[in-house]
């Protein structure tokens, strides 16, 4: 499955991006394949509005399943819960590839609404 | 950390004066932010030493290359916010109207519109005179809705609260019911509407109060200036009882308010009597935004 | 043509629908000219508390936003790319329109190469058009709760009351508090700017702010004192440093703000106050002349 995770730095040993709509880009991770992608989000960082819904499109197109973040706007995660994309909290900041370890052993909580 | 908006609906009621008359009180670890980005006017009364002004760019403009242009109009007809004019064959953006949508430059033949990032204001940290940190913001891009920085206001509010261990962060809001406002609220745990006993202060309560009930929040009312209209202040009372929204407190008119604000100072430092007032408001509110 | 004439301010609250009114209602009872008196702050309009009047006619105001025609769609995704506003998204097969995140801009609509978004009206709020017994005209807006931009609405006020005011020499803006877009819109189109302000910190900080905008806007610009005490020289010297005059100075009367509570009409009752309404008229009629 893809597992999108907002990031620093385009490789596994980057720390997570707290922020969702503005990060500076998304890795999006084949947990089969175990292939890396990376969206870049700078474009998006400027914008006045609507960041999160822009990050959400270009999640859902990525064919990620999963979201990990720390945040997600209310207008975002309804776009991504609508897409069929599970949202999981992030508590703390972290490095991808241990955010991606503890959703693999559970022990992530999911985000029932966006906060 | 509890988020508590000030809001009005009127303006002039007293939200700053009171805002600040409290934090010259509270004894807990807390973030005061001016959300009336329109019109900033706390860091006057409680203490504005710059820490840190940051610039704050969103959203973009449209800038012409006068070289590249040769004034065919194509932007100027269908700029939907009349904001372009071709002078002296130049296409000319009035910089105080133009939104940033970016049509011009998709349909410029020539290419010669490019858009670039716009300053919107700057984010202001202010030490004040309290040891208590304070974020407000200025505005320098007028058309560009100020929702945007109230919620970056109140972001860098939030982080500097996490970062202190802070347990309330209040909002000193702006007037009106529009974008602005909507910002202020969002994440609010408790609201306090200040209002005074006019039918305009009265009509304009009702309306802040549906919209408040909208999202949701439990909201708390201070009459200002109640002795003006001792029959408007009973009806302002009686709908915040249909309303289940406590009375946290009233005011009489005092020029001790404005001789504050004349002095740069807030009214909870004018008298003992004033500082006690202030200090049994703040631990209602704290009581009731529990 | 009608001379137009806005009351602004930039903070809320200093007396900007206290002078409207009145100073329309002078200018058609005293100087027997004609005027109509429009109410900008359509967020929380309160001209007609004080007309005691209800809507003769009310009209639904809208702005454009644009609807996805699915059967044409080849899901190319330019709409998405192009909108500046993130208000459109494309999710999957569909396109997904943010209504409140539109700036009515067209540049979707005008760029998708399959016609499959066209514009529609959205509603925003009325437009009302009221008769008062004291024969004056008086047109205002209000906006739905929860509508975030107030400049369209203002838009569709000012087209209506021009549609009105073939005859009326003067047009009074009653604008809304604040010093970006909707006050902007409220003076974009008038001939004259008065600024009312307080005499107090925050009276002059906004007031500076608005004044900083309105000459951006290259308009003429005058300010009048609400709630002046007896020595206000600190206040007129700072708006002889802006380089703006003060025309007037209305003195702190709590009669005043006793009648205005109870939403009555404030000319013929005080002589200062009338006093003060002659001398504004004075300037209006003069700045119409030249």
């Amino acid at each position: 499955m893809k597992i999108a995770v907002p990031a620093e730095d385009k490789n596994l040993e980057s720390l997570i991006d707290d922020r969702f709509g503005r990060a500076k880009g998304y890795i999006v991770y084949d947990t089969e394949t175990k292939i890396l992608g990376w969206i870049d989000n700078q474009k998006n960082a400027n914008a006045s509005q609507g960041a999160g819904l822009k990050a959400a499109q270009s999640i859902i197109e990525s064919g990620a399943e999963v979201l990990l973040s720390y945040d997600v706007g209310p207008k975002a995660f309804e776009l991504l819960e609508k897409s069929g994309i599970i949202s999981y909290r992030i508590e703390t900041k972290i490095k991808v590839d241990e955010v991606i370890a503890m959703f693999q052993e559970n022990k992530l909580k999911k985000i029932n609404k966006g906060e | 950390m509890k988020e508590i908006v000030v809001l009005s609906g009127k303006g002039g009621t007293g939200k700053t004066s009171i805002t600040g008359a409290l934090a010259a009180v509270v004894q807990e670890k807390i973030v005061f932010a001016d959300s009336d980005v329109d019109a900033s006017n706390l860091h006057l009364i409680i203490g504005d030493e710059i820490i840190k002004k940051e610039e704050f760019t969103s959203g973009y403009i449209a800038r012409v290359d006068s070289i590249l242009c040769n004034g065919c109009r194509i932007c100027e007809r269908e700029c939907a916010y009349d904001s372009i004019h071709v002078k002296n064959k130049t296409a000319e953006i009035n910089e105080m109207f133009c939104e940033g949508c970016g049509l011009c430059e998709k349909l410029c033949p020539a290419k010669a519109i490019k858009m670039d990032d716009l300053i919107a204001g700057s984010i202001i940290s202010y030490k004040t005179r309290f040891n208590i940190p304070l974020l407000g913001a200025s505005m320098t891009a007028k058309r560009e809705r100020s929702g945007k920085l109230v919620s970056e206001v109140k972001s860098k509010a939030r982080a500097l609260g996490a970062e202190i261990s802070a347990d309330y962060l209040v909002i000193d809001g702006p007037p009106g019911i529009g974008c602005p406002a909507i910002a202020s609220l969002g994440g609010a745990g408790y609201v306090i509407l200040v209002t005074e006993p006019t039918l305009s202060g009265f009509s304009d309560l009702k309306r802040v109060f549906s919209l408040i009930k909208y999202f949701r929040i439990k909201t708390g009312i201070i009459i200002n200036k109640a002795d003006i209209n001792p029959t408007v202040a009973r009806e302002i009372r009686d709908f915040a009882d249909n309303e289940k929204a406590k009375v946290l407190d009233q005011f009489f008119f005092d020029s001790i308010f404005a001789e504050s604000v004349k002095k740069n100072r807030t009214v909870s430092e004018a008298t003992e009597n004033m500082k006690r007032k202030f200090e049994n408001l703040w631990k209602k509110i704290k009581e009731e935004a529990e | 043509m009608s001379f137009r004439v806005a009351i602004a301010s930039g903070k809320g609250g200093t007396g900007k629908t206290i002078l409207s009114v009145n100073l329309a209602l002078y200018i058609q009872e005293v100087l027997h000219k004609n005027a109509v008196l429009v109410d900008l702050d359509v967020e929380e309009p309160n001209s007609s508390i004080f007309l005691k009047t209800e809507p003769k006619e009310v009209f639904e105001a809208s702005r454009r936003v644009p609807k996805f025609i699915k059967s044409k769609c080849t899901n190319c995704g330019i709409c998405a790319n192009v909108c500046m506003f993130n208000a459109l998204i494309k999710a999957k097969e569909h396109v997904l329109i943010y209504k409140n995140l539109c700036h009515s801009c067209n540049a979707c609509a005008k760029l998708c190469p399959e016609g499959a978004l066209v514009m529609e009206n959205s509603r925003i709020g009325d437009v009302r058009v009221f008769e008062s017994e004291l024969n004056l005209t008086l047109i205002d807006g209000i906006l739905d709760l929860k509508e975030e931009m107030s400049t369209p609405l203002i838009e569709s006020v000012k087209r209506k009351s021009d549609e009105m005011s073939a005859d009326a020499d003067f047009i009074i803006y009653d604008s809304p508090p604040g010093t970006s877009c909707s006050y902007v819109e409220s003076i974009k189109d008038s001939d004259l700017v008065l600024i009312v302000t307080e005499p107090t910190p925050f009276g002059r900080n906004d007031s500076a702010l608005a004044i900083e905008t309105a000459k951006k806007l290259n308009k003429k610009i005058k300010v009048i004192i609400n709630r002046a005490d007896l020595n206000e020289s600190e206040t007129v010297k700072f708006f002889s440093e802006q380089g703006v005059q003060v025309i007037a100075a209305i003195n702190n009367n709590i009669k005043i703000a006793q009648s205005y509570s109870n939403g009555e009409i404030i000319f013929g009752k005080f002589d200062d106050f009338d006093k003060a309404l002659n001398k504004i008229a004075e300037v209006i009629i003069k700045e119409a002349q030249s």
